[in-house]
């Protein structure tokens, strides 16, 4: 059974040119940070009239609110550790403290039900696209979005 | 090329939705043995020393084109020589 399971290990096949590409985009992460607000809230406005459906309900946002919340700090982790290079770091002072706001927010999304944490993380991931944006040399610019959330969106001119 | 399949773990962004990070696929060495690589086909190739996936969009005499599904994250890599093919993604 060992040699099989030994034979059978799976390597690795990068997604990924790591070239690096220069392809970066803060878009993954808005929407993630949306996605875990519109979970949130709908947990929220869940009704206890069925236990079975209420177990059932809760357990599908909880799951989509789990991996937004990691999908949301894997693609601001990209940006800030691939995308951002140490002149960019003495343009931006702020981008450590903004990623690590987001890394904890992030998590505390996943374990409390917690709006406010949720708009916290909301702003957090804008100013974070904002600050991507203008180290590209373009100028963002927020927009309402199309989402059920009725949040923002960071896009650029 | 031993056996006929193998397995690999992917990394990164570029295949999704199709496969997304962490997500353990099988891959059929044996695919290209006997017949020709199709557009549209996910295939595992080596590039530069790394092994990569990603989607052919064109197959000439001796080289495939290849792609990400996700257009945000991925770099058209450019041509890839068949013979550098270890083989195509099931599933």
């Amino acid at each position: 059974m060992k040699f099989f399971t030994g034979l059978f290990q799976p390597k690795v096949a990068y997604a990924h040119c790591d070239v690096p590409c220069g392809i970066y985009d803060p878009h993954n992460a808005q929407m993630a940070a949306h996605t875990v607000l519109r979970m949130t809230k709908m947990i929220e406005d869940l009704k206890n009239e069925d236990e079975k459906k209420f177990v059932h309900q809760l357990s599908r946002l909880q799951k989509v609110k789990e991996e937004h919340a990691e999908l949301l700090k894997s693609e601001v982790r990209i940006i800030w550790g691939d995308y951002f290079k140490a002149e960019n770091y003495q343009d931006l002072p702020l981008l450590h403290e903004k990623v690590f706001k987001i890394m904890k927010l992030a998590s505390k999304v996943r374990q409390e039900v917690n709006l406010e944490a949720c708009n916290e993380l909301m702003s957090a991931t804008l100013e974070f696209a904002e600050i991507f944006y203008k180290s590209k040399g373009l100028e963002p610019v927020r927009v309402k979005s199309p989402y059920p959330t009725e949040g923002e969106l960071v896009i650029y001119k | 090329m031993i056996f006929p399949f193998s397995r690999y773990k992917i990394v990164g962004h570029s295949m999704s939705p199709t496969l997304k990070p962490g997500q353990t696929v099988w891959v059929f060495q044996w695919a290209y043995l006997f017949s020709k690589p199709q557009a549209g086909e996910v295939v595992v190739f080596e590039k530069e020393g790394k092994e990569m996936v990603k989607r052919i969009t064109e197959v000439r005499d001796n080289a495939i084109t290849v792609v990400g599904d996700n257009k945000v994250d991925s770099l058209e890599v450019g041509s890839v020589p068949v013979r550098n093919i270890v083989g195509r993604v099931l599933g």
